[in-house]
């Protein structure tokens, strides 16, 4: 008697697995086919690093304050500052070999110039070539819109003090750079 | 970088492209199978008019009237033979579509619209692999084994065919008298290619595999064939043709509905007199449901389906007895197994749902017959009772993956006594009741 219980038991419960895997045939795949559809991804992920310009003037955001150099704990970022100029970048060099993506640089950035993007692919053939440098870093002037636009970051303002000291010189400066 | 960005920038905008909405999949798995079948069926039926009409006209026309004959005959194997790799590589395609339906996945979609084209690109994949043999093999075994394993498979679908085409034309040479016997005899040997391969693989885990196949084979086939003999003793015959027959007239005449003894059920409903012939009906209908729940269980350990693959584990054993195999051998273990598969559903569809008859009453069955037996292409009655074998052998095909989808691996003492202590004693109390029932004159 108890192996009849035990039998008709293992068919109901077999049987109730059985539906309960038929009730999800024809539900939209899970699953997303990559490199045709890229995921929406959120405003705050942690993807490749990159530099800002201004989106309205495409003057160069970054100051070279160094604070990202300072707070990165990789020490994955290297910045070099124009030592003729005091607040303009000249170059900047970012290891995405030995970034971590943690963030804290785009936190601590009083621009808002180092950003993190949504662009995650980045494969290169060697370790050399994830080192980038001031040019792959920059994003055009339609991308850094889009990034301000996306991320919600507040508009930065042309640069006052230095466009009554010497305007000029710094629109120059900052066409050349971007 | 830049023209990267600007792609990502594309991207983000809302996608029309892929979409897919409820039941796509479902539709689109419908649409795969209706093509792969009519191009399995389509080739099949192809080779057998050639090889049945044409071949023989023109040898008969050069003056080789005997070989003319003999290729006459000779169409049920030539049919085998094309059918057998199509058909297998449609039933891995539709596995895998299936699994990923049943799994919420989107399952293959690279080769050709929408996957359609998936295995028939591994299958040229496999052709031109490179054929490895192991250092320690034994050369001869490790060559036989997928040969052995492949061989009988082939050589068991020929009854089959006899049941399927209605006897027409050179299909007459397949009608074996001891049907069911010989499948049953030949179905046996594969389990031998298995443990070849496995132990001329020189490698643990294939002798792991092939030790087990060969266990669970031996242990798996006796709860099955008991079943059949418990489904001859109820028919009456081991001509599989015969069987087929029997089960004529509609869905309720065929074997799982009581071996067509359905209407006793309705004496037991006003309780009197009668209701004692109604108590047999019922007793022989839950018999032709346990015999067909056993067959199938005991059929899917046999050909080493999923709840019961211990061969190929592929969690334990890295893929069992064919870890070693590449290229075209490894081909050929995958082409049986599929075969096997398929012969299993067919010889289900046989015993159990009326093989080659549709759940319609004998006079509009017949008229369809008649109809399509004389139309201008010649006769092409055994269109109907093929396509009917084949779509109710795809239909448990079906189930078998869906019941992949749904449950896990068994233990390997579970399987073992699962077998020896439940199955064999049921079958042979089974044995003894469906005995009972037959002798009991009503």
């Amino acid at each position: 008697m108890n192996i009849l219980i035990k039998t008709l038991d293992g068919l109901y419960n077999i049987a109730r697995g059985m539906f309960t895997v038929f009730q999800h045939i024809g539900r939209k795949p899970i699953t997303s086919s990559y490199p045709d559809v890229v995921p929406e991804l959120y405003p705050n992920t942690r993807h490749r690093l990159a530099l800002t310009v201004n989106p309205d003037t495409s003057e160069h955001l970054c100051i070279a304050c160094k604070q990202c150099e300072r707070i990165c704990p990789d020490t994955c970022i290297t910045v070099i500052g124009d030592p003729d100029k005091k607040g303009t970048i000249k170059d900047f060099y970012l290891d995405h070999g030995l970034c971590m993506f943690c963030g804290l640089c785009t936190e601590v950035c009083p621009t808002n110039c180092i950003i993190n993007t949504v662009d995650f692919e980045m494969s290169e053939y060697s370790r050399e070539d994830l080192v980038y440098d001031i040019k792959r870093l920059t994003l055009t002037q339609e991308q850094s819109r889009f990034y301000f636009d996306f991320k919600e970051m507040p508009k930065p303002k042309p640069k006052p003090v230095k466009a009554a000291a010497a305007p000029a010189a710094v629109s120059t400066s900052g066409d050349t750079k971007s | 970088m830049a023209v990267t960005f600007l792609n990502l920038l594309d991207r983000f905008r809302p996608h029309k492209l892929y979409r897919p909405s409820w039941m796509v999949g479902v539709s689109s798995f419908f649409v795969l199978a209706f093509f792969w079948f009519s191009i399995i069926y389509g080739a099949t039926s192809i080779t057998v008019v050639l090889f049945a009409k044409f071949i023989p006209e023109l040898l008969q026309k050069l003056g080789y009237f005997q070989i003319a004959q003999v290729v006459y005959y000779l169409a049920p194997l030539a049919a085998v033979l094309v059918l057998i790799p199509a058909n297998a590589t449609f039933l891995v395609l539709n596995e895998r579509k299936i699994l990923a339906l049943l799994t919420v996945r989107v399952g293959p979609d690279r080769v050709g619209p929408n996957g359609f084209l998936q295995t028939a690109a591994d299958a040229i994949k496999l052709l031109f692999k490179e054929d490895i043999i192991p250092k320690g093999a034994d050369r001869l075994l490790f060559n036989l084994a997928p040969v052995i394993f492949f061989g009988p498979t082939t050589i068991a679908f020929i009854p089959i065919l006899s049941a399927a085409t209605n006897n027409t034309g050179p299909f007459l040479s397949c009608d074996l008298s001891i049907g069911i016997l010989f499948i049953m005899a030949v179905s046996s040997i594969p389990v031998l290619g298995l443990v070849l391969g496995g132990w001329a693989s020189n490698n643990k885990y294939s002798l792991i595999g092939g030790l087990r196949s060969a266990a669970q084979a031996i242990s798996y086939e006796i709860p099955m064939v008991l079943t059949v003999i418990s489904m001859i003793v109820l028919t009456g015959s081991i001509n599989l043709k015969e069987i087929v027959d029997n089960q004529t007239g509609g869905i309720f005449h065929w074997n799982i509905f009581a071996v067509g003894n359905m209407h006793l059920l309705l004496n037991l409903f006003p309780l009197g007199k009668h209701s004692i012939v109604g108590l047999y009906g019922l007793i022989l209908f839950m018999m032709c449901c346990i015999l067909f729940l056993m067959y199938i269980i005991s059929a899917c350990a046999e050909v080493n389906r999923i709840p019961f693959d211990l061969p190929e584990a592929e969690s334990e054993l890295v893929s069992g007895y064919n870890t070693e195999y590449t290229g075209m051998k490894f081909a050929l273990f995958f082409l049986a197994e599929y075969t096997a598969l398929f012969i299993i559903c067919c010889l289900a569809s046989i015993l159990f749902f009326g093989g080659g008859h549709l759940p319609v009453s004998e006079g509009s069955e017949n008229k369809i017959l008649s109809l399509l037996s004389s139309t201008k292409l010649g006769d092409l009655s055994w269109l109907i009772p093929s396509i009917a074998l084949m779509l109710k052998a795809y239909v448990l095909i079906f189930v078998s993956v869906w019941v992949r989808a749904t449950l896990p691996r068994l233990r390997y003492d579970q399987l073992m006594s699962f077998s020896w202590k439940f199955l064999i004693p049921l079958s042979l109390i089974n044995i003894f009741v469906v005995a009972i029932l037959m002798s009991i004159k009503l």
